[in-house]
């Protein structure tokens, strides 16, 4: 019978190789290009060129129909002057705010509660939490329009029902927003759960053994076991969550299109009607290279902030 | 690595191969028929008008020429990026509400000579306003289809049960306003009426036609600013706001989806409300028992509507312009626009002659799809206020202009400020009316950049 090789025995895997090992190596390279370049070539044209296109477009006064003229940096300058980008770039950050922490504080404590070995129907509780996820957003934020109807909705139904009076849940300014939160968490809450169940499963029981050896109780072993082996699943987490927050539309569209007193009009909704309704592609180039570079840098600035905290943990 | 490129060079190559021979059709040869494409948006159901009825029909009196039909959902947007790639529909279905901008930007063949040549069509037999959004620096850009137009939809068995005369041509504010207030019912005084005497999309959309009632205009002469902020238009949006503060069930178009004012309509709990041409086979459709009609806006300071209209445009990148010429004034020649009227109903046609006709009191729908109007009583009811409307000149398409979007955006949250937030109206389309020239002119000054 073969026998793997002990790891020890191998030939360095570069430095000193033999040029035989080097054109094995080399081969393998070469077939390793030929079963990705299908997919590199999908992703070049429809992923990385235009991004490219979209950025040098944003330099022009493109506006979908005629060709594109260069137009330096007017739209730049455009957009740092335009008082909407502010008003949405606020909006979106207001939505990420309401969205981020609820979600990420929701998933996890479902996830601990799944976790938990009193809890029975695992996999059904599983699978309801999951099912908003693989609905279609368009769907789930027609539903909740209905849901939240001021006349005919159920929400406000049952608050009368307790004597309590209904509200306009999308009419009103001050209000829309939160609804049009708390459907995105409903939607990616299932999610979540799942990383943060896949996080749990992970983390070794011998270590909550020993912590309850020293004495920990539940909510010590929670703050000093499970939050910090946790940390890598809640960077993934936020990390993503931050990402697709700004990149929230469907929801918006749907159910308030932006109203009402535009408190709902995010950012990614106004790039949207600056391109397709006003027809200024140049300057929704702009808007998007600005999104593109605030994400980057939010992007970056938790990956330094999380790793910082994994370096002291561990 | 040197491999792998060049997999992805060959590849590459195929992609363009596939895109360029798209793009550039092989030429036809002769006794070969000419191919070209046809475009439309709409119900699912419309479909068969074009596949069953007029393009059997157009290949058979043209048999040289042969039709594909495509229906696009997204529209606008799916033609804008045809158009990009270079492969825009021959002969596209298109409304001046996103056409406008598009006159100015050559997406559409001029059709002048092709309208007033040998093989062209009667103008005159067309209504005024039909040609309105087509037409830019002297130049036609297609052929009008239809004239869609906002109208008010009232339940007949809750005027009967309040005792009052159905709406008319003689209605004015002040009797929609006396109607309204009668006809809302709350029974247990909780503020929830179980019926609502007016009920709408309460947004910038449906408040032009009261401003363009007011006296109001929406831009000057040359389109290039918006007006919203003149007197008339203040008070249109002081009326406005009455009518909502009052009557209504849904207080923002934010509250939208399927929920809309129609739906309530079709219970029985709305008992008057306003919306387009297109709405009435719909209502037949969805609530057959219900008794109801639909009367032309009341009139302000002026009777007068608001409208948008279809047309068929050849696209400026056609290969086979004279073919698609042929399509386009088929499908608006007054056999096709009687038919269009007689199957759909939901927009009356732009044609006088088709308009005038017997055939237009003869509303057949389509069998298990679309409900016909059987009885000229019911034709009356639901129908004889659009020649009225369009014999008197009722109605206009002037909020449509090529920065129609950029004041919309503002309307609406002007409309909004006064509705939610009880903003002065003078105040809050001054603002709006400032922020739409501002835009315009960021616009346009990127236009002249071009």
């Amino acid at each position: 019978m073969k026998t793997m090789e002990p790891v020890a025995s191998r030939p360095p895997a570069s430095d000193g190789a033999s040029p035989a090992g080097r054109g094995r190596i080399k081969r393998e390279d070469s077939a390793g290009w030929d079963f990705v370049s299908p997919a590199l070539l999908i992703i070049c044209v429809f992923v990385v060129l235009p991004c490219i296109w979209g950025i040098a477009l944003s330099f022009t006064s493109f506006d979908g129909i005629l060709p594109a003229r260069f137009a330096g940096l007017s739209n730049y300058q455009r957009l740092f002057a335009d008082s909407l980008v502010r008003s949405t770039l606020w909006n979106t950050v207001l939505f990420v705010v309401l969205t981020l922490p609820t979600g990420i504080v929701l998933s996890l404590a479902i996830a601990l509660a799944l976790n938990e070995k009193w809890f029975r129907c695992r996999s059904l509780a599983r699978g309801i939490y999951f099912l908003p996820n693989v609905t279609s957003l368009v769907a789930v934020a027609f539903v909740w329009e209905w849901l939240l109807n001021p006349e005919y909705g159920l929400v406000n139904a049952g608050l009368r029902g307790v004597g309590l009076h209904g509200q306009g849940w999308l009419s009103d300014p001050h209000l829309a927003m939160p609804c049009v939160a708390m459907v995105a968490v409903w939607h990616g809450m299932g999610f979540s759960v799942l990383i943060y169940m896949a996080g749990l499963r992970s983390v070794p029981g011998e270590v909550y053994e020993a912590a309850r050896i020293d004495g920990a109780g539940a909510w010590q072993q929670f703050r000093h076991v499970t939050w910090p082996l946790l940390m890598p699943t809640t960077m993934f987490l936020t990390m993503m969550g931050v990402i697709g927050g700004f990149q929230v539309f469907q929801s918006v569209y749907i159910m308030t299109g932006g109203g009402p007193l535009d408190r709902t009009r995010v950012y990614l909704f106004y790039l949207w009607q600056t391109g397709f309704q006003n027809l200024e592609m140049g300057y929704a180039s702009a808007l998007a290279v600005l999104l593109f570079g605030i994400v980057l840098c939010l992007t970056l600035f938790q990956w330094r902030f999380f790793n910082r905290r994994l370096s002291v943990w561990q | 690595m040197l491999r792998a490129l060049s997999i992805l060079a060959l590849l590459a190559l195929i992609v363009r191969a596939i895109v360029v021979a798209d793009r550039h059709p092989a030429p036809v040869r002769p006794g070969q028929p000419v191919n070209i494409e046809m475009s439309v948006w709409g119900m699912p159901w419309e479909n068969d008008l074009y596949t069953k009825i007029y393009i059997p029909e157009f290949e058979r009196l043209n048999p040289g020429i042969k039709v594909r039909f495509q229906y696009f959902e997204d529209y606008p947007n799916r033609l804008l990026l045809s158009h990009a790639g270079g492969i825009a529909p021959d002969v596209m279905r298109q409304n001046i509400s996103f056409a406008m901008l598009w006159l100015r930007k050559d997406v559409d063949l001029p059709l002048d000579s092709s309208i007033d040549g040998p093989d062209g069509i009667d103008r005159k037999d067309f209504l005024p306003v039909a040609w309105q959004g087509i037409r830019y620096n002297g130049k036609t850009y297609g052929v009008p289809q239809d004239v869609n137009i906002l109208a008010m939809y009232y339940n007949k068995t809750l005027f009967d049960r309040a005792g009052m005369s159905y709406p008319d041509s003689t209605w004015t504010w002040a009797d929609l306003k006396r109607a309204a207030d009668r006809l809302t019912v709350d029974r247990d005084g909780d503020g929830h009426p179980e019926v609502v005497g007016l009920d709408m999309g309460w947004g910038g959309g449906l408040f032009c036609p009261f401003l363009l009632q007011a006296g109001g205009h929406f831009w000057n002469a040359d389109q290039t600013q918006t007006v919203i902020d003149s007197p008339e238009a203040a008070e249109a949006l002081r009326f406005y706001k009455s009518l909502m503060r009052n009557y209504t069930l849904t207080r923002s178009n934010s509250v939208r989806g399927g929920l809309g004012p129609d739906k309530f309509f079709e219970q029985g709990k709305v008992a008057m409300f306003i919306d387009g041409s297109w709405r009435t086979p719909s209502l037949k459709k969805n609530a057959p028992g219900l008794r109801f009609g639909v009367a032309p806006l009341p009139r302000g300071k002026r009777a007068l509507s608001v409208s948008s209209s279809c047309f068929w445009a050849v696209s400026s990148q056609s290969k086979h312009p004279d073919a698609a010429w042929k399509l386009a004034k088929y499908l608006s020649s007054q056999a096709a626009l009687t038919t269009y009227w007689q199957y759909l109903w939901v927009a009356p046609p732009a044609r006088w002659s088709s308009l005038r006709s017997p055939e237009f009191h003869q509303v057949t729908g389509s069998p298990g799809k679309i409900p016909g109007l059987p009885t000229e009583a019911e034709w009356k009811e639901k129908c004889s206020w659009i020649p009225e409307v369009l014999e008197h000149g009722w109605t206009s398409v002037e909020v449509s202009g090529p920065y129609t979007s950029q004041m919309m955006m503002h309307l609406n949250e002007a409309v909004d400020k006064v509705l939610l937030e009880n903003a002065d109206p003078a105040t809050v389309l001054r603002e709006a009316a400032r922020l739409t020239n501002d835009d315009i002119r960021k616009a346009r000054e990127a236009e002249a950049s071009r």
